[in-house]
């Protein structure tokens, strides 16, 4: 009796104190010809006791029966145990589904779920070994229910990948042929009721409808595929879907060991489903910012300053249904092709006569291909080739329509740009900061983060060929009517602490028909500061920082002369 | 049954298995390989080698073979040590190791590492490159999800993802 309570008071001991294993366990399998169960883990295992694995369960007067078990390593697996040589207190050999000893069998037809508790389990990287408390359905020997798998209805992490077909529900049957379900249902799917039950906290009624059709799918013909005649909701929270097949026509249709009660009514598929809309996933590489500026601004002539406002606007983003990944599935050498569209003001309230600010708005369509160095090779001796310095080759060539910010001055324009990627010329923020994190110290360090948290070396060479198709006829001194020039373009940005960034943009023209001085060149300096820690709230995932920059040199489409030195703030993604 | 265990050096199995894997990926481009003939070259202790027969085989083989297979194609990629590579890491961190930050061309080289690992072994199936580019705030978990769900064709474990 003693150590009956001491077992309950275990139990109640680690219950509490075990760890939410979901997060941590990938899969609890029990595999009756082999009458082991394997548990295997989401990461690694770095520690675990293998001694005193608690597994016990439920009988039907409620009385908790323990099993002991040996518990070992798998071979080969880093992330997985294994529970074999079950046994009785009395150390009777005990077989979880066909009983021995002290143990009783599964009845035919149940289920019966063991609770296992492992000790001292710490994964890769977690900080401290814990308990973690799981459980396993064992199903009895003979008359086990067929079982229905539903495939994931579920795009989170995959959300961005387009395609998710909302018309199909795919199930894996199990002791029933998937033929049998095709023969029965198909002539009539209007029997398959299909139920979408949403959760309390969604404002929408439950769902009610039943099946267009039963397939099998003809790239898995273990599968079948069933078409509900209202596709699958999109919804913010997960809710359940269950497929209900009516029982009658299903009897006597079982594999040897399954069966199907003859009173049973139906047979249920049930899964949950996460279809996040696309609209609350974050678009991938999307640039965009929106700067409004005070400048001061140099005339060249007579030396006067003259202060303006000065409002800047640039949006790329990618056209998420024209990117192709078109090689990389071939092993050859990875190639895309991206459309991105273009969008870019900057402009200021003076007049163009007198401005000697940058007044530039430009619309585009460009089209990216681009080829990557693909995966360093290995050598005959195992050992891996030096990684390529020119790792991305990208061009890009687009259909760009430049005008000034009246829209007085209008140029149309074929773009063509050769953008080289070498190795190590640019870090994000999120990869130095992954850098500095897994870097081996030797003296500890206060720092969260590194000295230089994100930097950028981008040389680019193009040309461009077009030409005016509206004249502004009240400046002068725009200086060709035909476009024809090459340019060779730096991109440079320094980020320190994830505060404060230094970045330069120079262009130099050659303008090729231009009567005189076919140099022209054009810089932008920018120093801002990020402004996150002062004004610390949820902007859609927005930043924005404090700018000051400083704009110089003649840019298309007028080539004017531009002198400004501007202070404002900038919102940016 | 499906497993076999293996006695031998997992260290120097994998990268004999690797090379062996790359010709194999090779061959796969110009002809068909029968399933019997994957399954005698690709033969390596402690993995299946033959595909699983029910739903409890391919839990195991999606949360063991699979899942090890695409950690091994991420740390390939990443030039990072397989024990680096946690499900809570962004694919925009571990291309650090790769020279040049996330982006089509860097998803590319990833699902051609994926491919050179043969995530789907036994079966003949591929990892079909993503439509798009994923975002860079991707997990090595959810990445797990991606690879499962563009598998192609779809293998008989295909309703088991998780």
């Amino acid at each position: 009796m003693r150590s009956i309570c001491l077992f309950f008071a275990a139990v109640l001991f680690i219950s509490v104190f075990s760890s939410n294993a979901s997060a941590q366990v990938a899969s609890t399998i029990y595999r009756p010809g082999m009458n082991e169960i394997r548990v295997t883990f989401t990461e690694d295992i770095e520690a675990i006791t293998l001694t005193n694995t608690l597994l016990f369960f439920e009988d039907d007067t409620g009385r908790i029966v323990q099993v002991f078990c040996d518990t070992s390593h798998v071979p080969d697996s880093k992330n997985s145990v294994l529970l074999n040589r079950f046994r009785d207190a009395a150390a009777v050999p005990v077989n979880l589904a066909g009983g021995g000893g002290g143990v009783s069998a599964v009845p035919a037809g149940t289920t019966r779920p063991y609770n296992v508790v492992l000790k001292g389990v710490k994964l890769t990287r977690e900080p401290k070994a814990r308990p973690i408390q799981i459980s396993v359905d064992v199903n009895s020997t003979t008359n086990k229910l067929p079982s229905l798998t539903v495939a994931a209805i579920n795009n989170a992490g995959t959300a961005t990948l387009p395609y998710f077909n909302r018309r199909i529900i795919d199930i894996h049957p199990e002791g029933i042929d998937p033929t049998v379900f095709r023969d029965k249902f198909q002539g009539d799917p209007g029997k398959v009721k299909i139920l979408y039950k949403f959760g309390r906290d969604d404002p929408s009624p439950n769902v009610e409808t039943s099946a267009a059709s039963v397939k099998i799918d003809p790239k898995n013909p273990a599968d079948l595929l069933i078409e509900p005649k209202e596709k699958l909701p999109l919804r913010a929270k997960k809710y359940t879907v269950q497929v209900i097949f009516p029982a009658p026509p299903l009897l006597g249709t079982t594999s040897a060991s399954f069966s199907i009660p003859t009173d049973a009514e139906s047979l249920t598929a049930t899964t949950v489903a996460e279809l996040t809309p696309p609209g609350q996933t974050d678009r991938t590489k999307t640039e965009f910012y929106v700067e409004t500026t005070f400048t001061s601004t140099v005339n060249a002539k007579s030396h006067a300053r003259a202060n303006v406002g000065i409002f800047g606007v640039h949006w790329k983003p990618t056209l998420p249904l024209l990117t192709y990944n078109v090689f990389g599935e071939k092993g050859d050498k990875p190639v895309w092709m991206a459309f991105r569209p273009l969008f870019e003001a900057d402009v200021d309230t003076q007049s163009p006569k007198v401005s000697k600010s940058p007044n530039r708005v430009q619309f585009g369509m460009d089209y990216e291909l681009g080829r990557d160095a693909g995966l360093r090779k290995t050598r005959p001796d195992g050992s891996k080739e030096p990684p390529a310095f020119l790792q991305q080759q990208i061009w890009i060539n687009g259909l760009r329509y430049d005008s000034d910010r009246d829209f007085k001055l209008q140029t149309i324009y074929w773009h063509t740009e050769y953008v080289p990627r070498f190795l190590d010329f640019e870090q994000t923020t999120e990869e130095r900061q992954f850098a500095f994190d897994i870097a081996p110290r030797t003296t500890p360090t206060t720092s969260k983060g590194p000295f230089v948290s994100s930097y950028r070396i981008k040389p680019s060479i193009g040309y461009e060929l077009g030409g005016l198709v509206r004249r502004d006829t009240r400046a002068t001194n725009t200086p060709t009517d035909t476009i024809n020039r090459p340019f060779v373009g730096l991109d440079l940005a320094l980020e320190l602490k994830r505060l404060v960034k230094f970045g330069v943009t120079g262009t130099y023209y050659h303008l090729v028909n231009a009567d005189r001085r076919r140099n022209r060149a054009y810089t932008e300096t920018r120093f801002e500061l990020n402004t996150g820690f002062l004004f610390n709230r949820n902007f859609n995932g927005l930043q924005n920082a404090i700018l000051f920059k400083f704009q110089r040199g003649e840019q298309p489409p007028t080539f004017g002369p531009v002198n400004a030195l501007s202070v404002g703030f900038k919102i940016f993604r | 049954m499906a497993k076999k265990k293996s006695s031998s050096n997992k260290e120097k199995s994998t990268a004999k298995t690797k090379s062996k894997k790359k010709s194999l990926a090779q061959k796969e481009q110009i002809v068909e390989v029968s399933m019997a003939a994957v399954t005698i070259e690709e033969a390596v202790a402690g993995e299946f080698q033959t595909p699983p027969a029910n739903g409890e085989e391919c839990i195991l083989w999606r949360d063991g073979d699979v899942h090890r297979r695409i950690r091994a194609a991420l740390s390939e990629w990443s030039n990072q040590p397989l024990n680096n590579i946690t499900g809570n890491l962004t694919l925009g961190q571990l291309s650090v190791g790769t020279g040049v930050p996330w982006n089509e061309g860097n998803q590319g080289r990833l699902v051609q590492a994926t491919n050179e690992q043969n995530v789907f072994f036994p079966f003949p199936s591929r990892m079909n490159p993503p439509p798009i580019l994923v975002p860079s705030t991707t997990t090595v978990a959810d990445w797990e999800r991606v690879v499962w769900r563009m598998q192609d064709p779809h293998t008989f474990c295909f309703a088991f993802g998780n």
